[in-house]
């Protein structure tokens, strides 16, 4: 079997999750660098997720996500999960890879004074509807709200927007961690991915990692006083 | 001192918080009252605590005990048959009433091969031989409950109650953290316990539009704190765990008017 010497990558998701995406790719790549030299390079672009699909350009994997479906206009549940059904059938029919980003179940100062969080309802139907769109189409499914969830929305200083950089790395790990599992399989060694895998590091090194990326990004500031 | 009395049915997500939660002989959580006794020292609850089967047990208990398990002496540790077939809950007068979701989703139950009652063998596999060869020759298993059938059997416990009493009642959902579950294609994993728990947690915010119960959000506290800080394993809290449910227990209870403005 040949495997890629690059892999494209076509990110279809919402404005406020660029950096996260990014980081995701960044952590991948350097991840599979350290399991082998000689392992591909990885392209990244981004799309509008309301566009048609670039037939004339198209990616070994597809990320996308559900996030702009929180802002799309009201309709029923039932509407919502026939649009994702077409959508991702219809990536489906390129051949890529999709993975499809859940969202993190935190929303900041949207409990209303009955106690209830219509938006936060919203989010848990939808990270269900991930799971159901996994189980019919068998797309990948990055669990951004587990990875998050771990660490805290408190401590990641983000709602379900990912407006933080730490709240951006760790839900880059929760992509990272899916195209390491299943994303890259069809392009990639499976020797180089088990090993980046490893490299990418388990569930409770996270933590760790995220003070690591922290401490990385206040380095150069304090360089510059 | 002003004293309310909770009448809480579940298991350790809702003794832990509310009584206390123990490692070995260290305490490591005492209960809301440690809350109260900084927030409103002339207040305190009084918590009687009842393990839970799960839902359609409840539903059928009458408080006794069915004659073939009466004469038997189980292992079955915190969950004795005084509670498995206890009705305490429609009768006990309380403040406010505590239940959880936790024991729909995660117990298996058997039933009785002749008068069909329910039965939770906690423990089975330490029971001695002879008690095992028993529990199979007179019961067979029973499905594990889904999400409809447990708000279905829930709303009956509910109307119960409300028969009874005018308190609020308060039910914990439960975080759909997983430790060490790592899926990320679900083709043929259409009830692994964070899918379960994710139904059984959007069915109960039904079940509170309709009846107005109150839900004891421990999913979005999980998110909110971080699940590597408050819980031990799915269901088990930290000490830290135990205090932000109690907290968010407390708040809902002043929301109900049944306390001073405590935080």
């Amino acid at each position: 079997m040949s495997f890629s010497s690059t892999i494209s990558i076509t990110a279809r998701v919402d404005r406020e999750e660029v950096p996260a995406i990014t980081v995701a790719v960044e952590m991948a790549a350097q991840a599979m660098k350290m399991a082998a030299e000689a392992c591909p390079s990885i392209t990244l672009r981004f799309e509008d997720p309301a566009s048609p699909t670039d037939r004339a350009n198209v990616a070994h994997v597809y990320l996308t996500t559900l996030l702009p479906a929180l802002d799309a206009a009201a309709g029923s549940l039932a509407d919502v999960e026939r649009h994702w059904m077409r959508y991702l059938a219809d990536l489906g029919e390129t051949g890529a890879t999709i993975l499809l980003c859940n969202i993190f179940r935190h929303v900041r100062d949207r409990v209303l004074a009955d106690g209830s969080a219509p938006l936060l309802g919203k989010i848990r139907e939808l990270n269900l509807l991930a799971v159901t769109l996994s189980h019919r189409l068998g797309i990948q499914v990055a669990d951004v709200d587990r990875e998050m969830a771990n660490i805290g929305a408190r401590r990641l200083l983000s709602d379900y927007r990912q407006r933080s950089a730490i709240g951006s790395d760790a839900a880059g790990y929760a992509i990272a961690q899916c195209l390491l599992r299943g994303g890259f399989d069809a392009v990639v060694d499976p020797a180089i991915l088990e090993a980046a895998q490893h490299h990418l590091g388990s569930f409770t090194s996270l933590p760790v990692l995220l003070d690591e990326r922290a401490r990385q990004r206040r380095a150069p500031a304090a360089a510059h006083g | 001192m002003r004293r309310l009395t909770v009448f809480a049915k579940g298991n350790l997500d809702v003794r832990d918080s509310l009584l206390v939660a123990r490692s070995g002989d260290a305490i490591l959580w005492n209960g809301i009252n440690a809350l109260l006794r900084e927030a409103s020292p002339d207040t305190r609850i009084r918590v009687q605590h009842e393990t839970w089967t799960r839902s359609d047990a409840l539903l059928r208990a009458n408080g006794k005990v069915p004659a073939d398990l009466a004469g038997r002496v189980l292992p079955l540790k915190s969950h004795p048959l005084e509670t498995q077939f206890s009705d305490r809950l429609f009768s006990a007068p309380a403040d406010a009433y505590i239940l959880s979701i936790q024991p729909d989703l995660n117990f298996g139950l058997v039933r009785h091969r002749q008068d069909g009652h329910l039965f939770h063998p906690f423990d089975y596999p330490a029971w001695s031989e002879d008690d095992r060869q028993w529990l199979r020759a007179s019961y067979e298993n029973c499905a594990m409950l889904d999400a409809a059938a447990s708000m279905d059997n829930l709303e009956r416990i509910l109307s119960r109650l409300r028969a009874v009493s005018d308190a609020p009642i308060l039910i914990y959902n439960v975080s759909a953290v997983v430790p060490g579950e790592n899926i990320h294609c679900h083709v043929g994993m259409e009830d692994i316990l964070s899918t379960r728990i994710r139904r059984f947690n959007l069915a109960l915010i039904s079940l509170s539009q309709r009846t107005g119960v109150a839900i004891i959000d421990v999913d979005r506290l999980v998110a909110q704190h971080g699940a590597d800080r408050l819980k031990i394993d799915t269901t088990h809290f930290t000490a830290l765990g135990c205090e932000v449910v109690a907290r968010e227990v407390l708040r809902t209870l002043e929301d109900h008017g049944l306390l001073d403005k405590v935080f």
